[in-house]
């Protein structure tokens, strides 16, 4: 029988699989109903020092028929103060939840790393690669020295594991993400949406209102795959023992074990809930434990980074 | 054809038709094709300004479509001084709308609460059932759709101007006490919404309510109008009693475009 535990962010989850930030996490009742539908952790959205109210609508559309999502939230959040009713609500459905922060510069981190931490999070998530708002986001995190700053200023704050989670909207994805564990991070995750526009020729405008968004779901997941296996395979060369989480166009668990084998120890699930609804979370796992059970795995560990041996 | 989402984001359409409705709300006819239901939802993109909610006012087999705007900000200013020939885009029908069970209902509507109320009516009415329209409003100027063809109608107002002097819920209450009624259904205020639930629950009548709740995706990820663990645009907006008797929020708090906790 297979085992889909793991354990990278302190608590042992029953499965590999999170959801992921951004996604039906603003409120503690929405991550709840996650859990209840089968996901091993919870990420929260991504909070900030202060509430903001994000970018003017329209801020999401599907486009094609189940191809993806584009958008550009532009971080709305209730600010940190007034976040930990939403995390100790998450937290009652028993699985670890992960605190997500965005910020300007590492002390802004650490403070909000240190907040989560206090509210009951297992890990925190740093998100470094939101491709559409101002000076936080990817306009820090394209850059593996500053990203090293700020992981190295978190993980001296808190005692909880750190996450860097990563933009694909750079030419190495691999460079930054050894920054990041070389700073101090328990591991990366990877990868945040790639940059996108929609106009509408009619109008002649582009329709979100940031004009410019972040392209997520099942046209992503190539992207992702390939930046998991750079990853990883970097982190091989370098002898670098660290977490890597995908997160990328996943919709089942077909989608799932690609990213496994590509070198992820754990995967979160977003965007295909527009479709699927959380009930995903229990497709996936099971679909998942059959796998193994057919094709002879009893641990996630077996399956991780088989791909990297392949011969070219 | 069926407009489909393509690779387009929004589908742009053209204003038909522009009728007003009060001294502060229109109808903005359009045609869509498309499967909408009685209660559903568009996002309604002004082009280059802003994108908002706006319930489905008018549904023909032809696809002509409607959305009634009340004037309240900015984005609603901008719909409702739009002239037929101009464009603006539709996401959607989304959302679930109402069941349109029951055989003798009673509808109850305030302010523009009206506008996806006035669709449930119609169609009640259009199969046969025997319905109440109870309709709501500030002054005799303020009330939406208040003459409806093959509908009983009855009508309060908050300083007596037209029909009855005083609250939606006290005129439907009398109604209930004269009547037999096997379903409520209601949109309007959200604290008008709770006490018809308690009305309902306490007289064991089946009720539905349609919510309303700060909409940004429109399509059940990005949780800005989450209420109890459940998203207005896609569990919604019409919720059943069962479901609304659970959510301690109901009638009592919402959420800003931050994700703020606040008092309605």
């Amino acid at each position: 029988m297979s085992d889909l535990s793991v354990n990278i962010v302190g608590p042992r989850m029953k499965n590999p699989l999170m959801l992921a930030s951004g996604i039906l996490d603003e409120t503690g009742e929405s991550m709840l109903m996650a859990v209840k539908k089968g996901a091993g952790a919870v990420v929260t959205k991504s909070v900030g020092l202060e509430a903001n109210e994000g970018h003017r609508n329209p801020t999401a559309f599907e486009i094609g028929d189940g191809l993806g999502l584009l958008n550009a939230m532009g971080l709305p959040n209730p600010g940190i103060n007034d976040y930990e009713r939403e995390v100790k609500i998450a937290l009652t459905g028993g699985v670890p939840v992960i605190g997500s922060v965005f910020g300007r510069d590492g002390k802004d981190f650490s403070y909000l790393a240190g907040k989560m931490e206090d509210y009951g999070a297992s890990a925190v998530e740093l998100n470094l690669s939101c491709p559409h708002a101002k000076g936080v986001g990817m306009d820090i995190g394209a850059d593996p020295e500053e990203v090293g700053i700020i992981v190295s200023a978190v993980s001296s704050a808190v005692s909880i594991p750190v996450f860097a989670k990563l933009t694909p909207n750079v030419p190495n994805i691999a460079d930054i993400a050894l920054s990041a564990v070389k700073a101090g991070a328990e591991g990366v995750v990877a990868i945040n949406t790639l940059k996108g526009m929609i106009i509408s020729p009619e109008t002649g405008l582009p329709v979100l209102g940031n004009r410019l968004g972040g392209l997520s779901g099942p046209a992503i997941l190539p992207v992702g795959v390939r930046s998991v296996f750079e990853i990883k395979q970097r982190f091989m060369k370098e002898e670098v023992n660290a977490v890597i989480i995908g997160v990328g166009g996943i919709s089942s668990a077909h989608d799932a074990l690609q990213y496994i084998m590509a070198g992820a120890d754990a995967l979160q699930i977003g965007s295909v809930m527009r479709w699927k609804g959380a009930a995903v979370f229990g497709e996936i796992a099971s679909g998942i434990s059959d796998f193994m059970d057919r094709e002879g795995y009893s641990t996630i560990k077996d399956m991780v980074g088989i791909a990297q041996e392949a011969k070219k | 054809m069926k407009h489909s989402e393509g690779l387009k984001g929004t589908d742009i359409v053209e204003i038909e038709k522009v009728q007003r409705e009060t001294h502060d709300t229109v109808s903005l006819y359009f045609t869509h094709h498309d499967d909408a239901k009685t209660g559903q939802f568009y996002m309604v993109w002004i082009p280059g300004l802003d994108e908002v909610p706006m319930s489905i006012s008018a549904i023909e087999e032809d696809g002509r479509r409607s959305v009634t705007v009340k004037d309240v900000g900015e984005a609603t200013h901008a719909l409702c001084t739009m002239k037929a020939g101009e464009q603006i885009g539709i996401r959607g029908p989304f959302g679930k709308g109402y069941t349109l069970v029951g055989k003798r209902v009673l509808l109850v509507g305030g302010g523009s609460g009206m506008a996806s109320l006035i669709v449930a009516a119609r169609e009640y009415a259009r199969v046969g059932k025997d319905v109440t329209l109870c309709i709501g409003a500030r002054t005799k100027e303020d009330l939406l759709f208040g003459e409806q063809a093959g509908i009983k109608v009855e009508v309060s107002t908050d300083d007596g101007s037209a029909g009855f002097h005083g609250f939606v819920t006290d005129l439907a209450e009398r109604l209930l006490n004269e009547d037999d009624y096997d379903m409520i259904v209601t949109c309007g205020p959200e604290i008008m919404m709770k006490k018809m639930l308690d009305i309902a629950s306490a007289r064991e009548i089946k009720y539905e309510a349609s919510l309303e709740r700060l909409m940004k995706c429109g399509i059940g990820v990005c949780d800005a109008c989450a209420i109890g663990g459940y998203r207005v645009c896609k569990g919604g907006p019409v919720f059943p009693d069962t479901i609304l008797l659970k959510i301690d929020e109901f009638g009592e708090r919402r959420r800003d475009a931050a994700g703020r906790v606040v008092k309605l």
